[in-house]
């Protein structure tokens, strides 16, 4: 126990402030971009009623003190009520979350187990035709705006094959074309960055040494490429998570998704500040909770990184 | 243990003034051209897109503004309909699209190589810091990543482009900021673990000083995954204008760029293809053609591999 | 018909690199799409959800398309005639005096829960805009002392004047009535999520961002409506909205921008209604700044607009090129010529004027709030430049352009408005309100003020009429703002459908109003 919480406590106390610094800067950057005020209001409103709305949503006060108003909610655990929905923020944000959590697991699912694979595929079948056929492929992945490709995927199978739903959320079928859509691009980033680790591991001297006392192919690839090429891949892989699951606000739109990148971007739109702050407070909770991980498996695969 | 010491001698670091000679040498043991044909007609395109930016609208067949509402959607010239006056067709406002995308191409760079630059140089100087001198400094840039990281980036563009305006110079500093942070975590994972292999440790013992180990020993052999990274990194920041433009926060109109064109043309996919597809092919051709410099780059610059061969 | 869509479809996913597959199972799916069901559940499509439905609150057109579902007004106005002023849930109404509207309601009206519709709720449903509530919409709008309950079924409004103007206002938006028990009861939070109206279909799911569920209110006073249950869902993308319709997944296709209206037609399977509502886009003038300060400078943009090639061209004649900032369905209509395109007259009044270049910047909405919105300001915008206008085009995000005053650097943005005299006329033009104040020099238009006020209190027609002829020529004289086009909103349906949306964007599913053929 004493160990584990060495290396865990210190990490802890990071990932608050992380949070801290995630909601000061999102504050700070949404006060300065105007206020939902004249949103709020119809447009034949007197300066009386925008005065009056204003007080009552406690923006006529200075962003200091806002933001202390702010902080303290924060802290009680109330993230306050939705300006556009009349609902409590932090309701809707986590209404939202299943529907974001599951097209990013299985797009991330789907990326890493297709990446990983075509990444070591190419990177022993180095310059072979499989090899550039795969980067061509990856190339042209990787190219395609995301509303490009899903609208693409969309005349395709729904309109032209009639395979699967356009949109929606709700039945799996539906979910496939978001998924496919949303991989595409993680899936390009995860196979290259697989073969450059991979190639760079296995060019490295302790393999060459390895080979050089004639240790089988099998043993080499198994106890040293993968293990060393896994460091860079798990910050990669842990980055590009966070990254679906911050929303994927475009595949998102397409798709008709209900997720919560769409439900942050339509609140930054309105400045329904509550909502803003839920969204980015949810998300970045569950990167620092992904990022912990990432560290504790580095421990785990790299046991020199502990005493660092 | 004499291996180990043998490869703390070796000369690992990429001297740019051996280059030359190091290509020369290679070129002469393989007995092959050194540049793969791919990488010449890569080359062959960037230098076509390099005119097109430098020339901007002069050797465009229209200009690229104009409007003709009597031409709007004109098909490219191999479709019923189509015709060579528009080679390849014309948008909604009838633009020529030929014109539009040869006159993109120098915003669409722009930000794509001034915000992968920023984003190179920031990542990888806090990802050097941060991985070699561990410590404090280590703690916050890492920390400011992770803070980074963790907010979506669309949230914050939104906020800055209604509190700045929409200009190409937000988008670059949007662009390259949003982008240091993966060059940051990758190259300080790098670092790390080269810190403690032996050949950093032993020329440590041997007294070398920190910036001599940086750049002999630790810059080189990061420096492949670093131009992988500026690929992706480059592929991003051009696909990062797009989405922006899907969002109304692109290239302000009516210059064009090839992220708003290709979202101009979204509503049209299923009738008239060709305005985003056309801006859209050129884009893939760029992202291919810089990764496959990037791959050729990488091997070249490879200390291993050349030692190898 | 079916094989023209293929092809174009084909071409367009051919040239990406796609494969196609064979051409068996296509037409065995094409067999099996033709064949219409009988629809119990109507499946609308459009680009968003409402957040609320309180239907005082806001007058969001995805807002008021549910509104029209749910609630009924006391009176109503026949579309399809003309638009004149027709019995809604109250079947007659007198001017007891000139500040007295007596309104007998209808009977035997039955609220969604099967309560009863009475005088109390129409008192409830306008006291609601006497509370002084900023954030409800139609806080303010009618000019009302108090509202009377003299019998269950025999409501009096008060007018603090006389008011020519109330019953436009009682026939328009915000002006739907809500239940004053239930609302008590549930309270304002939940009854902007699970409202009850008297209107033929009651809410009976919410889920914010994914869908509307209406089921049928079978004791309608209308009748019975024709199809049982309505979803409703979002489909931000255009693209996305049309496939859904070719694939079947929905029954209706709202937001259709004019360019795709050929692709759903070429199908066979869809029917395009088109309607002009009763909006029509502007570009607003902040009259304080240089150079559109000067009255000559305003005239001269006005008219340098060639509104009949974008009503044309782009917009492939669903829009309409208006006389002014009136439309024709509005009861007081004047007949007027239409804005004329005069390139040269332009010329000269910039000459008279003395404009010398001086930059003036427009702001657009970005994203797009209007259909076309980016691609009309471009056109606009080459037209002013081809007769020595300097305008500058600018992207804006809505919130900011809400947020405009006369401190910021913009001479012209883009923004749309009501066109029925006596009710926007003075809620837009002339009123008292932020937005405008701010615009204009105070003073410049007193002389508009009293007008529209005197209109206002005029409750003869012919009179009334006068005085709006007055102001119409007023603003088009000074140029206030710059009346641009209306754009026609367009639906996509089965063609076994016959729906039209109503001027006022509404969803009408009314027994008579929208059927089925199975």
């Amino acid at each position: 126990m004493g160990s584990i919480g060495k290396i865990v406590i210190p990490r802890l106390g990071r990932a608050i402030v992380t949070l801290w610094l995630v909601v000061t800067v999102v504050f700070v950057v949404l006060r300065f971009s105007g206020d939902p005020v004249s949103l709020l209001l119809p447009s034949d409103a007197s300066q009386q009623q925008v005065q009056a709305l204003r007080v009552e949503l406690g923006l006529d006060e200075s962003i200091p003190v806002q933001y202390g108003r702010f902080i303290l909610e924060v802290v009680k655990g109330d993230l306050g009520e939705s300006l556009r929905f009349n609902q409590p923020a932090l309701d809707l944000v986590l209404d939202r979350f299943p529907a974001t959590a599951l097209l990013a697991l299985v797009a991330f699912t789907v990326a890493a187990v297709v990446g990983l694979g075509v990444g070591s595929l190419t990177a022993f079948a180095r310059g072979s035709v499989l090899d550039r056929a795969a980067i061509a492929l990856m190339g042209i992945l990787q190219s395609a705006p995301s509303f490009f490709l899903g609208i693409m995927l969309i005349l395709l199978f729904s309109v032209e094959l009639g395979w699967f739903p356009t949109s929606g959320y709700g039945s799996p079928s539906q979910l496939v074309l978001p998924a496919l859509t949303l991989s595409a691009l993680t899936l390009a980033s995860i196979a290259r960055i697989t073969r450059t680790s991979l190639l760079d591991v296995l060019r490295a001297d302790y393999i060459r040494t390895a080979r050089s006392k004639g240790l089988p192919e099998r043993l080499i690839w198994s106890r040293h490429a993968l293990r060393n090429a896994a460091l860079p891949l798990t910050t990669t892989l842990g980055l590009e998570l966070a990254e679906l699951l911050a929303g994927a606000v475009i595949v998102e739109t397409v798709f008709a998704w209900p997720g919560i990148g769409r439900l942050a971007i339509d609140s930054v739109a309105a400045r329904d500040y509550p909502v803003v702050q839920a969204a980015v407070l949810l998300i970045a909770t569950i990167f620092v909770i992904i990022n912990l991980l990432v560290d504790l498996s580095y421990l785990a695969l790299d046991p020199r990184t502990r005493n660092g | 243990m004499a291996e180990l010491i043998g490869a703390a001698h070796r000369p690992r670091a990429v001297d740019v003034h051996e280059q030359p000679h190091q290509l020369s040498a290679r070129i002469g043991r393989l007995g092959v051209p050194v540049l793969p044909r791919t990488v010449v007609l890569s080359v062959a395109w960037v230098v076509v897109l390099a005119l097109f930016a430098a020339l901007g609208s002069t050797v465009t067949p229209y200009d690229p503004l104009q409007q003709e509402l009597q031409a709007r959607n004109v098909p490219p010239v191999w479709l019923e309909g189509g015709g060579w006056d528009h080679v390849f067709g014309t948008d909604q406002l009838g633009h020529d699209v030929l014109s539009r995308v040869m006159v993109s191409v120098r915003p669409t760079l722009t930000i794509g190589v001034t915000a992968s630059l920023i984003a190179l140089v920031t990542g990888t100087l806090l990802g050097l810091v941060a991985g070699y001198f561990r410590g404090p400094a280590d703690g916050l840039i890492m920390l400011l990543a992770d803070s980074q990281l963790a907010i979506p980036s669309l949230v914050i563009a939104i906020a800055a482009v209604a509190a700045f305006g929409q200009s190409i110079a937000i988008l670059i500093v949007l662009a390259g900021f949003s982008g240091w942070m993966g060059f940051a975590r990758t190259v300080r994972s790098s670092v790390l673990t080269l810190r403690s292999r032996d050949f950093v440790v032993s020329s440590r013992a041997l007294g070398a000083d920190d910036l001599r180990i940086l750049y002999r020993h630790v810059l080189p052999n990061i420096a492949s995954i670093v131009i992988v990274l500026i690929t992706i990194q480059f592929r991003s920041l051009i696909l990062f204008e797009a989405a922006l433009s899907f969002l109304g926060l692109g290239v302000p109109p009516p210059q064009p760029s090839w992220g708003s064109m290709i979202n101009g043309g979204r509503d049209y996919l299923l009738s008239s293809w060709w305005i985003s597809v056309i801006p859209g092919i050129a884009l893939m051709l760029t992202v291919l053609t810089v990764s496959l410099i990037g791959d050729w780059l990488r091997d070249v610059l490879d200390p291993t591999l050349r030692e190898a061969s | 018909m079916l094989t023209n869509r293929r092809q174009v479809i084909q071409s367009a996913t051919v040239a990406t690199g796609l494969a196609m597959t064979g051409n068996v199972a296509d037409s065995a799916r094409a067999d099996a799409r033709q064949a219409t069901p009988s629809i119990d559940t109507l499946r609308i499509a459009m680009s968003g959800l409402p957040t609320q439905l309180d239907p005082q609150t806001d007058t969001f057109i995805v807002m008021i398309r549910i509104y029209n579902m749910v609630y009924d007004t006391l009176i109503q106005r026949d579309w399809a005639n003309g638009g004149g002023l027709i019995p809604g849930l109250a079947t007659s109404w007198t001017q007891v005096d000139e500040t007295t509207l007596e309104l007998t309601l209808r009977e035997g009206v039955v609220f969604q829960d099967g309560s009863p519709f009475t005088a109390n709720d129409v008192k409830f449903t306008f006291d609601r805009t006497l509370e002084g509530n900023a954030r409800l919409a139609a806080t303010g709008r009618y000019g009302l002392a108090e509202v009377q309950v003299v019998d269950d079924l025999t409501v009096r409004m008060i007018t603090d004047g006389p008011r020519g103007t109330l019953l436009s206002l009682i026939a328009d938006l915000g002006s739907e009535i809500v239940p004053a028990t239930y609302f008590q009861q549930v309270g304002y939070e939940a009854f902007q999520r699970m409202p009850i109206g008297t209107g033929p279909y009651r809410v009976t799911e919410f889920i914010p961002d994914t869908r509307i569920t209406l089921t049928a209110h079978t004791d309608y006073w209308g009748g019975a409506p024709a199809v049982s249950n309505v979803e409703i869902r979002p489909i931000p993308e255009v693209s996305t909205r049309v496939a859904a319709l070719i694939n079947g997944e929905i029954d209706m296709a709202m937001d259709l921008p004019p360019d795709q209206i050929p692709t759903v037609e070429e199908d066979g399977r869809f029917a395009v209604s088109t309607v002009s509502p009763l909006n029509i886009n502007i570009l607003a003038i902040v009259g304080t700044k240089p150079p559109v300060d000067r009255r000559e400078v305003r005239q001269a943009l006005n008219i340098s607009i060639d509104r009949q090639s974008i009503v044309e061209q782009l917009f492939g004649g669903l829009a309409v090129w208006p006389t002014g900032l009136q439309s024709t369905l509005d009861p007081l209509y004047i007949e007027r010529p239409q804005i004329p395109y005069d390139p040269d007259g332009a010329r000269r009044l910039l000459e008279t004027a003395g404009y010398a270049g001086e930059e003036i910047r427009l702001a657009y909405d970005s994203p797009n709030y209007y259909p076309l919105e980016q691609e009309w300001t471009e056109v606009i915008v080459a037209g002013w430049a081809d007769v020595g206008l300097n305008v500058t085009m600018s992207p804006l995000e809505l919130s900011q352009r809400e947020a405009i005053t006369a401190e910021d650097d913009w001479g012209l943005y883009t923004t749309s408005m009501g066109n029925i005299a006596d009710v926007d006329l003075p809620l837009v033009v002339a009123s008292a309100t932020a937005e405008y104040q701010i615009l204009h020099t105070p003073g410049q238009f007193d002389e508009l003020n009293a007008i529209v006020a005197q209109a206002q209190q005029t409750v003869d027609e012919a009179q009334r009429r006068d005085l709006t002829r007055q102001a119409l020529e007023f603003l088009e004289d000074f140029t206030m703002v710059l009346p641009l086009f209306t754009i026609n909103r367009n639906t996509a349906s089965l063609a076994t459908i016959s729906f039209q949306e109503t001027p006022l964007f509404g969803i009408d599913l009314r027994p008579g109003r929208f059927t089925v053929t199975n």
